[in-house]
């Protein structure tokens, strides 16, 4: 069971607010994608993550993990309480972050702030939306996939070697980031689409 | 991440009798269930029966054979509470429970629950009684009752027959002494005493702060986690009150059919305990298969066990309900590593007559259950999702669609319907084709007030 987290937080427009934003985009890669990073992969269940802002107005936490919401939020609040408060500081009718660091009003304002998907879902969780998903397997048999080709490969970003040849395992992976890319294209052209200029980050 | 806080002394003299576990002497109970039109009904209500109410301190009715908790639900704690306070309660509290989360889908969903007689949001309150003897129960409902009528508050009746929710323990004595559920295992052996003192050890392992709300800790969430809301409802617990059907005959014609090909090594007879005893993590008598793999050994049955040493789940399979429920020193992985194993109180009992063989006799039997909590989404709703997703540790297959041997719904997507059983000398394999053993017939959400809640509540 693989889901979507599309948590997209409106940014406020204040000058001190922006000011904090462009910081925060400025440190983004150095700082805070390593501790995201590295809380990723402790996790074991998240397939992709990444995190745009779009026009400065608004700030997107796009990911695809297994199991349930609920624990993949608690997990995060607990694990990089100092990477979301400047995000929930910058958002636009968002309590103080000492009245939202706790386990219920996280999880609230997390699900508030999460953008269901066009569309019906294909396991009837009503709330997701449609999330195609063409190689429905766990960041946990992927793994398994993987060692068994093998090709003892190590998942991207790790200490392993570079990728060898694709073998079984090895295709489905490459596969997997294929789709990412021609998704993350598509969403490009889409939004050249509508007019706007594709999205910052 | 956060350091643990130290746990902290409760006043047992300001909780309900039911979330203490004042209770074990009794072998019956009725769960009268209410709806109040509005507040002041409600609270001319509580007014009248609030000395009646067991507290760990207070004991009014004991002498009379019963006892009486009260809980109400999210509706009546909207109209009891200011607005700003009742917004600071779980939300998991104030919602629908989640059906989809916690496996209550196909058969056993909510369009279905409580026999189609009511609404869960029709619900104001429970009235928990705990008796001696029929007589005593009757006695305890007629009185109630007469407040109820007395304060223009009515009773639902859940039953399509008419009939209202009434448990009792099987077997020869109270839960842990003899009383067995329906499914012919011994109930009450799991070492859940709560360390109302706040110093947690082997005697007494469950810190109070996962049984009662007020005291917020990142280890142990709860909501509301700051004053002042936080104030009015300490010592509160949140209780899931759980209507389950188990389905005797299914179960007993599961283990004829499948334990002598899964254990050739066996006699038949002996096949069908053994694989009862590694659907649940005990044999029927309550032996842990953890300490006694091969044959039931009742001294041993309140003994403490772990699986440390049993990572693949030779002697105890790791979709074994006790091991699912609570799987004590196995490592979790990934997410689950994080946020730990959840601890849960079970103040349930068994309703129905038992059933003599393996035909289906039309009778509805099961357990009506209650689990206590401090925080129902990141305890209760957790193990009930890890219960139809085996998916929080590496023993598991990557699949994570493994699922409670015993109570997991088949009707999940995805779900794999195999029980895996690693081959011993008395054989092995996997159990395919895992029917249902229980079906939900209601779940409620509640919140049992303490003392000083309940008199914030309903002022004297």
């Amino acid at each position: 069971m693989i889901t979507a987290l599309n948590m997209t937080v409106p940014l406020k427009q204040d000058p001190e607010s922006q000011a904090k934003l462009q910081k925060l985009k400025e440190m983004f890669a150095d700082h805070i994608q390593p501790e995201i990073d590295k809380a990723l992969r402790k996790s074991r269940m998240v397939h992709f993550a990444r995190v745009l802002v779009i026009h400065d107005r608004f700030l997107q936490v796009i990911t695809e993990f297994d199991g349930d919401p609920e624990e993949y939020t608690e997990f995060f609040r607990r694990e990089l309480p100092h990477v979301f408060k400047p995000i929930f500081e910058l958002a636009e009718g968002a309590p103080p972050w000492d009245e939202l660091n706790d386990q219920d009003s996280f999880f609230e304002a997390s699900k508030h702030l999460n953008v269901k998907a066009l569309g019906r879902s294909e396991d009837g969780r009503e709330e997701q939306g449609w999330l195609f998903t063409y190689f429905p397997k766990t960041v946990r048999e992927i793994e398994e996939s993987l060692a068994g080709s093998g090709g003892g490969e190590k998942p991207a970003g790790g200490d392993a070697p570079a990728a060898p040849a694709p073998t079984a395992g090895g295709a489905h992976a490459a596969a997997l980031h294929a789709a990412a890319a021609a998704l993350s294209a598509a969403a490009a052209a889409l939004t050249a689409a509508a007019g706007g200029p594709a999205p910052q980050e | 991440m956060k350091e643990r806080n130290q746990a902290m002394s409760v006043d047992t003299g300001d909780i309900q009798g039911m979330v203490l576990g004042n209770i074990a002497g009794y072998r019956l109970v009725r769960h009268l269930i209410f709806s109040a039109p509005d507040a002041a009904s409600l609270r001319r209500f509580v007014n009248e029966i609030r000395p009646l109410i067991l507290f760990g301190t207070n004991q009014p009715t004991t002498a009379h054979g019963w006892v009486a908790n009260i809980s109400f639900a999210s509706g009546a704690m909207a109209q009891l509470l200011a607005p700003e306070t009742y917004c600071k309660l779980e939300s998991a509290f104030r919602s629908p429970p989640d059906a989809e989360r916690i496996g209550d889908v196909g058969a056993s969903g909510p369009s279905g629950w409580w026999e189609g007689q009511f609404r869960g949001d029709e619900v104001s309150c429970f009235v928990h009684l705990h008796a001696v003897g029929e007589a005593q129960l009757e006695s305890a409902t007629a009185e109630i009752l007469e407040e109820a009528a007395a304060a223009g508050v009515r009773e639902k009746i859940p039953r399509a027959s008419g009939g209202r929710l009434d448990g009792a323990f099987l077997g020869s004595g109270p839960a842990g002494k003899g009383a067995r559920v329906h499914f012919g295992y011994v109930d009450g052996l799991s070492s859940s005493k709560i360390a109302w003192d706040g110093a947690p050890g082997p005697e007494r392992p469950v810190d109070p702060r996962s049984v009662v709300i007020g005291h917020y800790d990142d280890h142990f969430p709860c909501a509301p986690a700051r004053d002042p809301a936080a104030s009015v409802l300490r010592n509160s617990s949140y209780l899931v009150f759980r209507w389950i059907y188990q389905d005797v005959a299914v179960f007993e014609r599961f283990l004829t059919r499948k334990a002598p090909p899964l254990f050739p090594n066996l006699p038949p007879a002996e096949a069908r305990e053994l694989l009862a005893a590694k659907i649940m993590g005990r044999w029927r008598d309550g032996t842990p298969l953890c300490l006694s793999p091969d044959s039931p050994d009742p001294g041993r049955c309140e003994e403490g066990f772990a699986f440390g040493e049993d990572l693949q789940g030779m002697a105890c399979p790791v979709s074994s309900h006790v091991r699912v429920m609570n799987p004590r020193d196995q490592e979790l992985s990934g997410m689950a590593a994080t946020t730990g194993v959840p601890q849960i109180i079970r103040r349930g009992m068994p309703y129905g007559t038992e059933l003599n063989g393996d035909k289906d006799d039309g009778v509805d039997r099961g357990i009506l259950g209650i689990f206590v909590c401090a925080s129902i989404r990141e305890q209760f709703m957790r193990l009930a999702a890890w219960g139809q997703r085996n998916n929080f540790s590496d023993s598991f297959p990557a699949h994570g669609r493994d699922q409670d041997a015993l109570t997991g719904n088949r009707a999940v997507p995805g779900a794999t319907r195999a029980f895996r059983i690693p081959k011993g000398p008395a054989g092995g394999g996997v159990a395919t084709d895992l029917p249902d053993f229980i079906r939900t017939k209601a779940t409620q959400y509640l919140l049992m007030p303490s003392g000083q809640t309940l008199s914030k509540l309903v002022p004297f």
